[in-house]
């Protein structure tokens, strides 16, 4: 099975694989890469931004879009159909390819742990993005509520009246005069 | 009167943008009413280290290295020390003591949470790569390359995430080039003998 996500940066290349109990994070170099580990119950939350590169989308255009219609351009004033044909083809490859690039978008995620923080920015397509963070957040969630039910179930055993606290919840007491 | 009481759960974090504390009931996109920045925030229930009271030690019980008065759950991994549910913490399927952690566990601790994966599939890669720019170099590399491929697939039944790296359709395919690559070097030293 693949990486769940490849990180692809200008210097560094990253890949994030989600296991069975942790979410590692490879960070590649020539012949070893280095291990993260952060293990699933410990994570607090994930969040996740997007930003549109206006100006890297705009250069895109402008210089992809350039490229693209010298073959549209030169295309027109050739009257043998087949060169014309090719030209046109190889326009709208190019044009496919800009749109390809285009849909790209900035991406962050952060991920809070055990009181640290792992801030990752890269360039993605959205559904990478989505389908990564969905598995991720089926997967937190699965064993830490796995492991709350196994952590509840030994301390009832122990001692019926000891109630789990949440530190991250905040608990706010409302009171309610059912009297009225 | 007050006689019903009601516990409210709300998760919260911290805007990426100006760092405003955000609480939210439900997970999913969210907007920062102080700097309208726009995301999505998937809250956990993070599990906390229990701390629970230990059980204070009878007359002919082993009792904690730290705390001499409770009872010893657990031997400490890494010192051997008996110590008390206080003291002990759970990583990797093993009990360390606290103690232990904080003073010369700290190399285990990193060992634990941040190691080094070895890749000799890439060491394999670059000496292909080097065979075919310096075809002179072949005698030397690809017996390395070789070697190395093997101890890949040795790797990947050892390491679960060296296997998820080096997918069955990638040992596959190098193990066709790299076949391939040594028989043409080989037909090809043998025709510059003869």
């Amino acid at each position: 099975m693949p990486p769940d996500l490849r990180i692809n940066g200008f210097i560094s290349r990253k890949s994030l694989l989600i296991t069975d109990n942790s979410l590692v994070l490879l960070e590649h170099s020539e012949f070893n890469d280095r291990v993260k580990k952060i293990m699933h119950e410990s994570i607090e939350s994930i969040i996740v931004w997007k930003k549109t590169p206006w100006i890297k989308m705009t250069l895109t255009a402008l210089i992809l879009g350039g490229v693209a219609s010298i073959p549209f351009i030169a295309g027109s004033g050739i009257d043998n159909p087949g060169t014309k044909a090719n030209l046109l083809i190889v326009s709208v490859i190019l044009v496919t390819l800009e749109v390809i690039f285009l849909l790209r978008k900035n991406v962050f995620i952060r991920i809070n742990h055990a009181g640290e923080t792992l801030d990752l920015s890269f360039s993605a397509y959205p559904w990478q993005v989505r389908k990564f963070v969905e598995k991720s957040k089926t997967s937190v969630e699965r064993v830490q509520r796995e492991l709350r039910e196994k952590r509840n179930a030994a301390s009832s055993g122990e001692n019926s009246t000891e109630v789990e606290k949440d530190a991250f919840f905040v608990e706010e007491e409302t009171t309610k005069d059912s009297a009225s | 009167m007050l006689t019903d009481l009601h516990t409210v759960k709300v998760a919260g974090f911290d805007c990426p943008s100006c760092h405003e504390r955000l609480f939210m009931e439900n997970s999913g996109p969210t907007i920062c009413p102080r700097c309208g920045w726009r995301g999505e925030a998937y809250i956990m229930r993070a599990l906390r280290e229990k701390v629970e009271s230990a059980n204070d030690a009878a007359m002919n019980q082993a009792v904690c290295a730290f705390h001499p008065t409770k009872q010893a759950m657990a031997v400490c991994a890494g010192s051997g020390d008996y110590i008390c549910s206080l003291c002990a913490v759970e990583m990797d399927g093993e009990v360390y003591s606290a103690g232990y952690l904080s003073r010369g566990g700290k190399k285990k601790l990193t060992k634990t949470f941040s190691r080094r994966l070895n890749r000799p599939d890439r060491e394999m890669t670059v000496y292909l790569l080097l065979t075919l720019i310096f075809f002179f170099l072949a005698p030397v590399m690809i017996p390395l390359a070789i070697h190395r491929y093997f101890r890949a697939l040795k790797l990947r039944k050892t390491d679960e995430l060296f296997a998820r790296m080096f997918s069955n359709l990638e040992a596959f395919v190098w193990g066709i080039i790299l076949a391939v690559m040594t028989v043409l070097y080989t037909l090809g030293a043998i025709a510059l003998i003869m």
